[in-house]
């Protein structure tokens, strides 16, 4: 959070591969297994600039964790932005099976929010409390498993993603909505992680001087991991160790480190799943996305 | 000073036989350098900004792997250069580069080389296209290299596989559509071309557009992407894999412009995306890389340009992707 060369706190306001500051706010939600309850993890949000936020600061001298999922919320500088708390990532309804976070924005999410209800049960659009694309999709995730508010297992995350996404595309073609939207996803309940790199309609983009028209100046949405036997600072800079088995895994949207030999760039169109075996290694496996 | 450097310049075999006031004028942009035995120049993955010219000592590249472990790639004595992509492409170093002795030479930042790319200069030019077809022969050779990596050992056993879904074989009609020179100018490819040169480059060429899934045959012809994307694939069966996703302003078929023996594997190139696409037919494509004309220099260094971003694409490590991936239930509703 704090200490890595390109920590999460400073991708808030100094981001290596964003040329926009992340001013919406920083959530953070930390699982630890010899806590009370461990399913339930500590959570944590500012709508705030995290690197002036002692509790933060606090929080992240004191809590060790075994998992940890943290967002750092980026907005288009426009006062039609919705800057809040209940707009923080990452989104977890309260007893509900995993947490989701998102990079990304649905292009025109206006036009589909409402025909999403169609693939929500009230139970969960009850939770919905912010405006984003993004809680939406979360409580969309969520209704694809038969019991929302009980633990699932890494496949059923997995399954419930791709059957999210392909609801979205769906609704997208009714709607004729075909400009590019990045979707890349974070889900976590502390025990496993599904992370995804994806785009809609990759390449086509507003022909009017917005935003979204502006994207076309970058690349598809970037998404990094690293996998070994923990992060640490070597020789100068943060790294991956890979002197034990694997039991570690980062992904985030840029490599945390200066040195970012050991960082892979996951491919377009994957999603990442990692799960944690029996004999408590961690397996990660990066599957395409045929969608 | 200057006619130092540029004699030092002048040995490197992209170089060569530029005039010497062209040297001059180029060793005059690079600064020197020095460093001891075990100093790192550049770390792999750090943005690429320079040229690194060798005069003297030794140095040696390292490329290290997500799993971590590390390999030489090779080294550069008196004479030679690294990091000449970062001229073209930019990017990220695709390798770590450290010096093995006492060693020392001279830099040309890239910031340097493009003043003189804007200017049109002759030796900016000449060594632009000697970089790229450089990095065009080694493109080939790494694609050759990937393919014989991801031939199946049984021939009988391929199968099609999720890494590529939306490769099927089968060509497509394409159709005619248009697309605004305004358009075009924001994009990557185009984006040092000014109107006058996009009109004469697009004269006669056919702006197309084709559907997910579509293959698009690159033996006769550049596509640049102006909208959507295309993804080149290498391999096959269970084994292929896409080495590169091109989004707009970026370009497929690179090896075409070769003469045909000379093409040591031709790529699948399949559509991703829905995409709307400019043909540029080899023989055009060739004539305008060899052409004097202001739209033709253009054009060939933004060949060359997206040259070096395909190499730098195709020798980054692979992921190793698992095939399988669920296909999603039907929507409930």
């Amino acid at each position: 959070m704090y200490n890595a060369d390109v920590s999460l706190v400073r991708q808030a306001t100094d981001p290596r591969l964003m040329q926009l500051m992340n001013l919406g706010g920083l959530g953070m939600l930390a699982w630890d297994s010899s806590s009370p309850q461990p399913a339930r993890p500590f959570a944590y949000r500012t709508s705030g600039v995290p690197m002036f936020d002692r509790n933060l600061k606090a929080l992240g001298l004191k809590v060790r964790a075994n998992a940890l999922v943290a967002h750092v919320r980026g907005v288009i500088y426009e006062p039609t932005e919705r800057v809040g708390l209940q707009n923080v990532h990452p989104f977890l309804f309260e007893g509900a099976a995993f947490a989701l976070a998102q990079n990304g924005d649905l292009f025109d999410f206006g036009r589909m929010r409402y025909d999403l209800l169609d693939y929500i049960p009230p139970e969960l659009h009850v939770c919905i409390e912010g405006t984003t694309d993004t809680e939406w999709f979360y409580a969309l995730c969520l209704a694809q498993l038969s019991e929302p508010f009980s633990p699932c297992g890494a496949e059923e995350m997995a399954g419930a993603v791709l059957d999210a996404l392909a609801i979205v595309r769906e609704v997208r073609e009714r709607h004729a909505i075909e400009t590019q939207s990045p979707i890349n996803l974070v889900l976590s309940d502390g025990r496993s992680l599904i992370a995804t790199r994806y785009v809609f309609d990759y390449g086509w983009y507003p022909n009017d001087g917005s935003f979204f028209a502006g994207e076309r100046e970058h690349d598809f949405t970037t998404l990094f991991y690293t996998v070994g036997a923990g992060f640490e600072r070597v020789g100068g800079s943060w790294q991956m160790r890979h002197d034990g088995a694997p039991c570690s895994l980062l992904v985030a949207s840029e490599p945390l480190g200066e040195d970012v030999s050991t960082w892979q760039r996951a491919p377009e169109y994957t999603m990442l799943v990692a799960t944690h075996g029996e004999d408590g290694t961690l397996d990660v496996e990066l599957r395409s996305i045929a969608l | 000073m200057n006619a130092d450097a540029a004699v030092q310049i002048g040995r490197n075999a992209l170089f060569a036989g530029l005039p010497d006031s062209e040297l001059v004028e180029l060793a005059a942009l690079t600064t020197p350098w020095a460093a001891e035995p075990g100093w790192t120049l550049f770390h792999q993955g750090e943005p690429g900004e320079d040229l690194l010219f060798v005069s003297s000592g030794r140095l040696e590249a390292r490329l290290t792997h997500p799993s971590g472990t590390t390999r030489a790639l090779g080294t550069a004595g008196p004479g030679e250069i690294v990091g000449e992509l970062s001229l073209l492409a930019g990017g990220r170093r695709m390798a770590s580069v450290r010096a093995l002795e006492p060693s020392a030479g001279l830099a040309l930042s890239r910031e340097a080389f493009d003043l003189l790319r804007l200017q049109l200069r002759p030796a900016a030019r000449a060594v632009a296209q000697r970089i790229g077809t450089v990095a065009l022969a080694r493109l080939g050779q790494r694609y050759r290299q990937l393919a014989d990596e991801h031939r199946p050992p049984d021939p009988d056993s391929h199968v099609d596989h999720p890494a590529a879904p939306l490769g099927r074989s089968a060509r497509v009609e394409l159709y005619r559509e248009s697309v605004s020179n305004g358009y075009l100018a924001e994009t990557l490819f185009f984006r040092r071309f000014d109107h006058e040169d996009i009109q004469a480059l697009r004269s006669g060429l056919r702006v197309l557009s084709a559907p997910r899934g579509a293959s698009i045959p690159t033996t006769d012809a550049l596509w640049i992407v102006l909208r959507g994307a295309a993804q080149t694939l290498i391999g096959t069966g269970s084994l292929r894999r896409r080495v590169r996703l091109a989004g707009p302003g970026r370009a497929v078929g690179h090896l075409c412009v070769l003469e045909s023996d000379a093409v040591p594997v031709t790529p699948e190139v399949v559509l991703r995306e829905r995409a709307v696409l400019l043909e540029v037919p080899r023989d055009r494509a060739r004539a305008l890389l060899d052409g004097d004309q202001a739209h033709a220099r253009q054009f060939a260094g933004a060949f060359h340009e997206d040259v070096a971003r395909a190499l730098i694409a195709a020798e980054e490590p692979l992921a190793p992707l698992v095939h399988r991936a669920p296909t999603p239930s039907a929507p409930p509703r």
